[in-house]
């Protein structure tokens, strides 16, 4: 029972300007955490830890500053993904959200999502303050097993992010499981596929990863257009957005079901904070009738995505506070700076410490709605953004994102790898490969092989399928797998008719939003068409050698990649098949491509130059440099010598940035360039 | 240029990228490293990496509400510190300057945390007052490595966690542990052995001789490479007293997973590795050990260590290395040592000037001795400060390094047999 006594003198603190003043910083810090790009609140508050402690004196208050960021740390970082068409660490709100501002609904869009992100947050302070006291047992009742079956859901929610392509889905699915074994082994501490490197022995780094793969595509086929993401004629205004938060308003059950998911989710440890987008978006269209909508530019889909991101942070305050288990990374600082203030996690937090809970769950109550109307107010002029001729933006925000990469990795490996799977996002977003289930199937692979191994160690494969929520969350995976491919089947069935009505075949090159399903077309007997088979053969080559390399490992360590290598041998030759045989798939769920082929060839030339002088200043020079000059040349060189004078703006911004932060904040280690590693070991 | 000319010149143009840099940073390694003769990697050389417990990222610390404070008592009685020669102008040498401390890890982590608070606190007591900022350069491996490579001016250091010396033994290590310049270290370590109050015994002793008695169920190691420290400590101690004793393979095992799996019941015993978690345990989770909840089984402390009482109770535990036979305990303390002895501390490149090296260890021991400073680092490390010198850090080193490398040979088949006796 909380100590009603204690919550007053938490209350108290509302009535104290030191408080109000801590609450602006806090919501101050996260605004520009989410706003910025290459910001992150984490960061902020790794930075802050030892200030805070040290010159905040009152515990109350020093703990409740760093929890408020937390809480609405990921409110704002809507703005770049829709206004700027930078997707951030937010694809999935990219998916819906890009369309939408090509529709010249991004003010809409903004407003929308603010609303919806202030009541997932109000949600997940709300369950916060209840189920702290009883949350325990759930938390408790979630081990590994229980923990490895809801990555196999989200496996079999793979199909709602496949749609028309089920075979293509699931091996881009098996394809992130694959490359999420890379690095060492926590079982046996094999190093597994690192080619000798220490950088890669913790894996494949995830944002430099998912800028190669989802963002880095994206700007450039947004750059090749030469045009803004909203035409000139869209209606951008505080109008639109207050139209965008009523219909919002409209939508509360949907909102309040998806925020006590993201609670659910954030409270289980281990669960982790990146996943719980792409689960509750697969939930959330695997509820939906209408299933053509999503990756349209789908306000439901906003709704699945970012109703959990704001209310999961509620759910990973209660391990944080209930017994001392932080519940995601950001309240990880939350934790120590309780223990440094002598403040013990546990039941004492609903009785000696009642003040700080109530407090934390006020401040996260008072944050989202304070963020929510600075949003609102703020977005009728920020979604003119998306007027802004498009490589104007990519001037700042490409060099921006090879930067976030490196100082992710801090190892110059991340430009490479950002590169590298550029080229394949590029290559799935042009042959029509859904991206989306790779990118959840390199998040899910390690929550799906780390704790379902270790369920079979602790309580036996048997005896972990004697579980109730194990079996239970299995069963229901099942069923939905055999459900998408029933419904895939049917799809199928009824497009190839449709098909062989109508004699329409898809492009393939170039990609509508608002363009209806993709029909299949199938050909007698087996044509080599395309360079497009040249994909389904790579990931057969890229299967095979992880199985071959998998073979010398010890048992705990090669379970996983053979198995899932194998299932992609598989998949992925039935693709094969299927396109040697002229079957296409359907329309997937993923942006296509923007840009006209002539588009492509005129500015993919420029753009390739760019990013090889790029290159070559990173290894002459060194990376910042680099950095800095192709913002400085990038708007010239892509939209002509009129736009010279802004290559200026972009340029002193991110040397601003190179300066101000990455040199003086963060004190990056910046790698020497190679030519001169090469000079030093030619001549001494 | 077609499109798809467009991506395969994007393909190659990263190929060129990967090739041009292939090799690692090192950007103010400007003088050759002195005498790259890393240890040797014997064929059962550890690899630290599955057991090696996570960088924690809680700071806890003492004095947090409990039933029955009972103040930790390690008192540091620092030696007299060799002063730097006269003719040794250290305030001209570090004025202006900037001194950059290395840290392994990510922002945020506990080694982090305390190298912010170093950066912050510390520079006042060197001369000339030089400005102190922290760089993150991961992993650990690559920030000793770079730190090794740097200039021996005092102007980089590094701020460790404590597998240095089982990480020279890696092919990676391009350092000799010992040859760093060793600067200070804020505490000593204390790796134990404890298990729920449900078991039927008080502490170890209740337990020899008993293989078929109710066991001890805590997490271990996935390979026999990866059996080492605490982990190998606990097996052969099973072995050689005959201990019931069961393991769960897990990935990871990191203090808080291993905590909660404890709560959870899917083990009953824990083997904790060197850090500040006796010390942390009650403001972490209160009770555990006033309630009985949990109970300490044994000290894997080798010679020289000491563990004492935690804010809730007494360590009425045995060392196991009293437990042992001699050459037990001899071939006990060289193989589990390495893991040990090296906690978090503060070092410079090897052959650093001995007045800068000097001038930097007068600076940590009058930063201890200082009663405002070592407040505020007891409350970021979470226990009382239990500093130990660089020249004694230095000694320490030498000796684990050099009694390691004498069993080496055995290491790798004690490992095998064990691995396959208890886990297999």
């Amino acid at each position: 029972m909380p100590d009603f006594s204690q919550v007053f003198v938490g209350l108290g603190h509302l009535g104290t300007s030191t408080y109000w003043i801590t609450f602006g910083a806090a919501v101050m810090i996260a605004a520009a955490a989410g706003v910025i790009p290459g910001l992150s609140a984490p960061l902020l508050m790794a930075l802050a830890i030892p200030f805070v402690v040290f010159t905040i004196d009152d515990p109350v208050v020093g703990i409740v500053f760093l929890a408020t960021i937390t809480g609405v740390e990921e409110m704002l970082d809507v703005l770049p993904i829709i206004a700027m068409g930078h997707p951030g660490g937010g694809q999935v709100t990219f998916i819906e959200g890009r369309p939408l501002s090509q529709r010249g609904q991004a003010a809409r869009a903004l407003g929308f999502v603010y609303v919806v992100s202030a009541i997932g947050g109000v949600v997940g302070a709300v369950v916060l303050l209840l189920a702290m006291p009883v949350l325990k047992p759930f938390i408790l009742s979630f081990g590994f097993g229980e923990i490895g079956a809801m990555g196999l859901f989200g496996v079999a929610l793979v199909g709602a992010l496949s749609r028309g392509a089920m075979v293509k889905g699931l091996a881009a699915g098996l394809l992130g499981i694959l490359l999420s074994t890379v690095g060492t082994d926590p079982f046996t501490g094999t190093d597994r596929y690192t080619l000798g490197s220490l950088q890669l022995d913790s894996g494949l780094p995830l944002i430099a990863m998912t800028v190669g793969l989802f963002a880095l595509p994206e700007m450039m086929d947004l750059t090749m257009t030469r045009r803004a993401l909203a035409s000139s004629s869209a209606a951008l205004n505080v109008r639109e957005v207050f139209a965008g938060a009523g219909l919002a308003l409209s939508k509360t059950p949907l909102i309040i079901r998806h925020s006590i998911l993201g609670v659910m989710m954030g409270a289980i440890p281990g669960v982790g904070s990146r996943v719980v987008s792409w689960l509750s978006y697969g939930v959330g269209i695997a509820l939906s009738k209408d299933k053509s909508q999503f990756g349209k530019g789908s306000f439901d889909g906003l709704v699945f995505s970012e109703s959990v991101q704001s209310s999961k942070e509620g759910g990973q305050a209660i391990p944080t506070l209930a017994m001392g288990i932080p519940g995601g990374f950001s309240w990880a600082f939350v934790l120590v700076a309780m223990l440094a203030y002598g403040i013990s996690p546990g039941p004492p937090m609903l009785t000696r410490f009642a003040d700080i809970t109530t407090l934390i769950v006020v401040s996260l109550v008072l944050g989202n709605a304070a963020l929510a109307i600075v949003g609102l107010l703020a977005s009728g002029q920020l979604a003119k953004l998306s007027r802004i001729p498009y490589p104007l933006l990519a001037a700042a925000i490409i060099p921006l994102a090879f930067l976030s990469s490196f100082q992710d990795m801090r190892h110059w490996l991340a430009i490479p790898i950002v590169l590298g799977f550029a080229v394949v996002g590029m290559l799935m977003k042009f042959f029509r490969w859904p991206r989306p289930p790779m990118i959840l199937g390199f998040i899910l692979g390690p929550i799906i092989e780390h704790n379902l191994l270790s369920a079979v160690s602790i309580h036996g494969p048997v005896g972990m399928l004697t579980r109730p929520i194990t079996i239970t969350l299995i069963l229901l995976s099942i069923a939905v797998g055999v459900g998408f491919a029933f419904l895939a089947s049917k799809s199928e069935a009824t497009e190839r008719r449709m098909a062989e009505v109508s004699g329409n075949a898809p492009s393939g090159a170039s990609f509508d939003p608002a363009r209806p399903a993709q029909k299949p077309q199938r050909r007698i007997g087996f044509a080599w068409r395309s360079w497009e088979h040249l994909f389904p053969l790579t990931v057969i080559v890229v299967a095979l050698v992880f199985v071959v390399v998998a073979i010398d490992f010890p048992t705990r360590a090669r379970s996983m990649p053979v198995m899932v290598g194998i299932g992609l041998l598989g998949l992925a030759g039935l693709q094969l098949l299927l396109q040697l045989r002229g079957v296409q798939s359907g329309d997937i769920l993923d942006l296509g491509m923007m840009s006209k082929a002539d588009e492509q060839r005129r500015t993919g030339k420029v753009l390739l130059a760019l990013l090889g002088l790029f290159v070559l200043i990173s290894i002459t020079l060194g990376l910042k440099w680099a950095a800095i000059a192709l913002a400085l040349v990038f708007p010239a060189a892509v939209s002509g010598r009129a736009y010279a004078k802004w290559g200026l703006l972009t340029g002193a911004l991110i040397t601003a940035l190179v300066i101000g932060l990455f040199d003086n904040v963060l004190f990056v280690i910046w790698p020497q360039p190679a030519v001169w590693l090469l000079l030093q070991n030619l001549f001494g | 240029m077609s499109f798809k000319g467009t991506l395969v010149a994007a393909f190659l143009l990263t190929c060129l990228f990967i090739v041009a840099c292939g090799s690692e940073a090192a950007p103010t390694a400007t003088q050759p490293p002195p005498t790259p003769t890393p240890e040797p990697a014997g064929p059962g050389a550890p690899t630290p990496t599955a057991m090696a417990p996570s960088e924690p990222t809680a700071t806890p610390v003492p004095g947090a509400p409990t039933p029955t404070p009972v103040p930790p008592t390690p008192t540091p009685t620092l030696a007299p510190t060799p002063t730097p020669p006269p003719s040794f102008d250290a305030e001209a040498h570090f004025r202006g300057k900037t001194i950059r401390i290395i840290v392994g890890f990510n922002p945020g982590g506990g080694t982090d945390t305390q190298a912010r608070f170093l950066a912050a606190n510390w520079k006042r007591f060197i001369p000339g007052n030089p400005r102190i900022v922290v760089s993150n350069h991961t992993p650990q491996m690559a920030a000793s490595n770079f730190v090794w490579k740097s200039e021996p001016d005092g102007t980089v250091l590094q701020y460790t966690a404590g597998t240095l010396i089982a990480d020279s033994f890696e092919p990676e290590a391009e350092f000799t542990v010992s040859e760093f310049g060793l600067i200070g270290a804020p505490q000593g370590g204390n790796p134990f052995w404890a298990h729920r109050g449900t078991l039927p015994y008080t502490d170890i002793r209740d337990a020899i001789g008993k293989p078929d008695g109710e066991p001890l169920i805590q997490t271990g190691p996935g390979s026999a490479p990866e059996a080492t420290s605490v982990a190998l400590g606990g097996m052969m101690a099973a072995d050689w007293l005959n201990l019931p004793i069961d393991y769960r393979v897990v990935a990871g095992t990191g203090t808080e997973q291993t905590l909660l799996m404890l709560e959870r019941g899917d083990i009953n015993a824990l083997l904790i590795a060197p850090g500040s978690s006796w010390y942390t345990l009650p403001a972490r989770r209160p009770g555990w050990f006033s309630s009985g909840f949990l109970k300490p089984f044994a000290s894997m402390l080798v010679p020289g260590q000491e563990i004492y009482a935690n804010a809730e109770i007494e360590f009425t535990a045995p060392h196991l290395r009293d437990l042992l036979e001699p050459d037990q305990a001899s071939l006990f303390n060289a193989l589990t040592s390495p893991q040990h002895v090296a906690l978090k501390h503060l070092a410079g490149p090897p052959n650093m000037d001995p007045a800068v090296l000097a001038t930097l260890r007068k600076a940590w021991d009058d930063a201890i001795a200082d009663p405002e400073f070592n407040a505020d680092f007891s409350r970021i490390l979470g226990t009382e400060v239990d500093a130990v010198q660089g020249a004694r850090l230095e000694q320490l080193y030498r000796s684990t390094v050099d009694g390691y490398r004498e069993h080496l040979d055995s290491l790798s088949e004690i490992q095998e047999r064990l691995f396959n006796k208890y886990i297999g």
